[in-house]
């Protein structure tokens, strides 16, 4: 095979995502970007963007989102760092355990965490409850719905990714480096700050990037956990299609967010590049925008050092007085304790809702009243939510299927060849995690209305499969990246013909990877409410947004229920994958 | 086991494996710059050199892994260049061995069988068989990464030799075992190349091992072939200084050619005339460099006489278990190496003795060039 006729295989691989990428997400994008600079009588015009700007209520609202992405970076990175520490310093074996822990909230459902908060912090949640029966406060306190209980919902559902982002860098960083510091004269602290803080920077601004990006475009939180002065952008967007069906203001504020979102990108891109989404590293000797490189590396030198210093030195002052603050072994515990407590607030919300779901009231309490299946009965004999679950599932599966067929190609193709703009497809194929969801929903709400495919279960199989996509593309990336090729070459040299290589031996080895993409994408199309709650209509609901629409009305136990239901759905299939992969690969 | 092979070989001289004018490059970089090269049947060939230097590259083209940018492959007498590696004839064994992780050892070793559509009991019966040849017959239904390092090669090795193949291609075979079961095994795989008359190719860059395996050794440099020939060959009459240095301990003299011959030429290295082996054309005036192994030089007793003599300075005197090396420096500020057997006899030689050293002019080679590098 010529390597001309190679690349023309490997772009053939590539053109399905490509195709598919092109016509459901940039276009409808680009369809947005056009609307925004549409007068509604015709005509270029910027008086949407006018009216956003001279309004003090919408720029309230943006300041209101920069506020709460701020906030909520902070204090993602504050939780995910020493997490991130304990694990990337850990042995393999309680890293995998843990990371499975702080994969659980990712797993779980956004609703149902959301719910899970409202049952521990309510009025009448279990914190309130536990208060006033200890006699700390008469009245229930106000937990959420208001800044503070945005703040939690933000973070927690954030703080994994937080995590992952920070770990991806400190698992680069030499640990000899730490020991070698040590050698030279560093003691404990000193040496953390001097040499494994600046070293795990990058992850730091990296997740940090990330998150302030991602909050951005959050409603779904701020809807159910805060109050109307904690209204954010894309809120703003929602309202606008919806109750104005102003497609051309929602569009303008559209821009707004995305332009937003493109400019924390483009730092990031700059700093660690788009790619490092799909877990891979810049090449170091790129020559990629030398100031920001020159200012990172000013940083590291002469900032950074100097803070640990300090640090340092406040711990030596610190040693005196508390002669055990310092000491390896203490410091070990110490962050363990904090580790684990950051867990239990990942992991334990979640669980408030089984006994919720039992209750015998008509009401979300805590302590629940009483023990009955009544709204277990009313969520399996509900005609609108068995449909909205079949829905769900089917849509699930379709997605996931379309996913792994236009992925793996695609996966195959950027891994084994280093075809020209190759980090540009692969920025192009994760872009979709980057811009906000409600802007590609809406999109394609818009598109989906011109080809009249609204409401139809086709039109979000191809929404979702946009945002599930990337994540085979990234999963299928990294198992290949640890497969061997000469696993390939060999079964060729033993007389196996390319397709007999592929699913006797390339496919087999990977099938861990397989699996967990399939999976991967079947939870975030199962999942999905953002593209579900403007493509999916009328009768055609799928099960996130059956919990929506309920929710909306009021949180009550049969969204417990249904909720129970989703965990134990999603915690089996989680744990027969990792089961399926440790049998199979650790034995 | 050349002497069974060459039968076969008398219809003509078709080679086995024949290289014309291969090229490969990677964008701007040529990794294998036109390499022509002829494989006798049954031969055991190492292609050995420095890493970088494209012995793997064109293990791969041979392979079928990796097509040529240019230049042809013939195999057998056909053109091979465009053929897939599953439709040629050869077997490969792997650096880290490539054993399948999720089939079994026996499953591993049937896997050619089965894709050459062998049924079942022979398949059993041959899986059975070559692992008894390789000493592993209780691990068949193991996965490879129960295996050890050197259990894993011979399995692979196992895996390789099972459906026959008339060429095998090794890619470092041993690298990863440390030294003790590296020997054993080399022992081995050569036992199975005379068993199986089998033509071997074989990348290494270890020259001891190259040295022990090989019939012919070809020496690559750059993208090119240095030299090929057998192991002697190389040794003694290297035809350039990379080889020299490559291949064992040399000491190298530079110098100016003064009176050229056919088996004796005589240079000028500052002060002093040496004779040697000419390997070339020289011209008188041209610079070259005279090469003898350390273990050739000699130390020279009182009234002594050799072809090439000069006086030089002891620095150190190392004994090596049964040789002792003896580091001195010629006045121009050169270095020598001399090797001599370990000798209990007569007074230990300490640094600062003068000495005068000798050679056979037949145990030099001249060689063009006077690359100024330090030989050792």
């Amino acid at each position: 095979m010529s390597p001309r006729l190679r690349d023309f295989r490997h772009w053939l691989a590539l053109a399905p995502v490509l195709v598919f990428l092109t016509v459901l997400f940039i276009y409808p994008v680009a369809q947005l970007l056009w609307l925004s600079v549409w007068s509604r009588e015709g005509g270029v015009t910027s008086e949407h963007f006018a009216r956003f700007f001279h309004s003090p209520v919408y720029l309230q609202v943006m300041l209101v989102t920069l506020k709460i992405a701020f906030w909520t970076t902070v204090l993602c990175l504050l939780g995910a760092y020493p997490l991130a520490y304990l694990l990337s310093t850990t042995g393999p074996n309680t890293r995998n355990a843990l990371i499975l822990w702080v994969l659980m909230p990712f797993w779980t459902s956004f609703l149902v965490r959301t719910f899970a908060w409202v049952v521990l912090l309510g009025r009448n949640g279990a914190v309130n409850s536990w208060l006033k029966s200890a006699g700390v406060v008469d009245e229930s306190l106000e937990l959420i719905y208001n800044f503070a209980g945005v703040m939690v919902g933000t973070t927690h559902a954030l703080l994994p990714m937080a995590v992952l982002t920070m770990l991806s860098v400190m698992q680069t960083i030499d640990p000899n480096l730490m020991k070698a510091a040590g050698t030279l004269g560093a003691r404990g602290p000193r040496a953390f700050f001097r040499v494994y803080f600046p070293l795990s920077a990058p992850g730091v601004a990296a997740s940090g990037l990330l998150i302030f990006a991602v909050t951005m475009g959050f409603f779904i939180t701020p809807i159910l956990l805060g109050s109307r002065k904690e209204s954010m952008i894309a809120q703003l967007i929602l309202f606008q299609v919806e109750e104005r069906l102003n497609w051309h203001f929602a569009a303008a504020i559209s821009v707004v967010l995305l332009a937003g979102t493109a400019v924390l990108f483009f730092v990031y891109d700059r700093m660690v590049g788009i790619s490092a989404l799909a877990g891979e590293r810049r090449d170091e000797y790129a020559p990629a925008a030398p100031r920001l490189a020159r200012i990172g590396a000013w940083l590291s030198t002469n900032v950074l050092p100097r803070i640990g210093d300090l640090i340092a030195q406040m711990l030596d002052v610190m040693d005196k007085v508390l002669p055990a603050f310092g000491r390896r072994r203490e410091a070990r515990m110490g962050l363990w304790f904090v580790s684990m407590a950051i867990l239990a607030f990942l992991v334990i919300p979640a669980f408030f809702l089984i006994p919720v779901s039992f209750t015998e009231g008509e009401f979300i309490e805590w302590p629940p009243s009483g023990f009955s299946l009544r709204w277990y009965r009313e969520y399996l004999d509900s005609p609108v939510w068995q449909g909205a679950t079949i829905r769900s599932l089917l849509v699930g599966v379709a997605t996931a299927a379309l996913s792994l067929a236009l992925g793996i190609p695609a996966a195959f193709a950027l891994t084994r060849t280093k075809v020209l703009g190759r980090s540009a497809v692969l920025a192009f194929t994760v872009a979709p995690l980057i811009v906000p969801h409600i802007i590609v929903a809406i999109g394609l709400f818009y598109l989906y209305a011109q080809l009249g495919i609204v409401g139809t279960s086709f039109g979000l199989v191809m929404g979702h499969t946009v945002f599930a996509v990337p994540y085979v593309v990234i999963t299928m990336m990294a198992a290949l990246k640890n497969y061997d090729v000469r696993l390939d070459q060999a079964a060729a040299s033993l007389g196996a013909t390319p397709r007999r290589t592929l699913f006797r031996i390339t496919l087999p080895v990977l099938r861990a990877g397989v699996f967990a993409s399939f999976i991967f994408a079947f939870v975030r199309s199962f999942d999905e409410l953002t593209v579900a709650l403007f493509v999916s209509g009328g009768l055609a609901t799928t099960l996130p947004k059956q919990m929506w629409s309920d929710a909306l009305l009021k949180i009550n136990p049969t969204l417990a229920a249904v909720s129970t239901c989703l965990l134990v759905f999603i915690t089996i299939t989680i744990l027969a994958s990792e089961y399926v992969n440790r049998r199979k690969f650790s034995k | 086991m050349r002497g069974e092979a060459e039968p076969q070989d008398m219809s003509g001289a078709v080679a086995k494996v024949l290289v014309e004018g291969v090229s490969r490059r990677y964008g701007s970089v040529t990794a294998l710059d036109h390499v022509s090269l002829e494989v006798r049947e049954g031969e055991f060939l190492t292609l050995l050199g420095p890493s970088g230097s494209g012995k793997t590259t064109l293990l791969m083209i041979l392979a079928g892994l990796l097509e040529p940018s240019s230049g042809r492959v013939w195999i057998d007498g056909k053109d091979a260049t465009a053929l897939p590696s599953f439709r040629r004839d050869i077997g490969m064994v792997f650096q880290n061995y490539a054993l399948f992780p999720h089939l079994t050892i026996f499953e591993n070793i049937a896997f050619p069988l089965r894709m050459r559509k062998m049924p079942h009991p022979e398949i059993a019966a041959k899986v059975a068989e070559v692992l008894q040849a390789v000493e592993l017959p209780h691990v068949a239904q193991r996965l490879p990464r129960e295996l050890s390092g050197g259990q894993q090669q011979r399995i692979a090795l196992a895996r390789c030799i099972v459906y026959r193949p008339s060429i095998i291609l090794m890619d470092e075979p041993l690298g990863a075992l440390d030294k003790k079961l590296r020997d054993k095994l080399q022992l081995e795989i050569k036992r199975l190349h005379v068993e199986l008359g089998i033509t071997v190719l074989y990348v290494t860059h270890d020259q001891e091992e190259a040295m022990v395996l090989s019939d012919r050794i070809c020496l690559m440099n750059g993208g090119a072939i240095e030299q090929l020939g057998s192991a002697s060959q190389l040794y003694f009459s290297p035809r350039t200084l990379f080889s020299a240095r490559f291949l064992g301990e040399s000491n190298v003299l530079a110098g100016e050619l003064t009176e050229s011959g056919p088996a004796l030429a005589q240079m000028q290295a500052g002060a002093l005339r040496l004779a040697g082996r000419p390997n070339g054309d020289f011209a008188p005036g041209e610079r070259v460099s005279c090469m003898v192994r350390p273990e050739c030089v000699r130390v020279l007793e009182d009234g002594e006489a050799a072809d090439n003599e000069l006086q030089v300075t002891v620095k150190d005197v190392i004994v090596v278990g049964g040789t002792t090396r003896i580091y001195s420096r010629v006045h121009d500020g050169s270095e020598l190496l001399c090797v001599q057997l370990t000798s209990n006899a007569g007074a230990p030689l300490r640094p600062g003795t003068p000495l005068r050293v000798g050679w056979r002019s037949q145990d030099c080679v001249l060689l063009p060039g006077d690359d100024p590098v330090a030989a050792h």
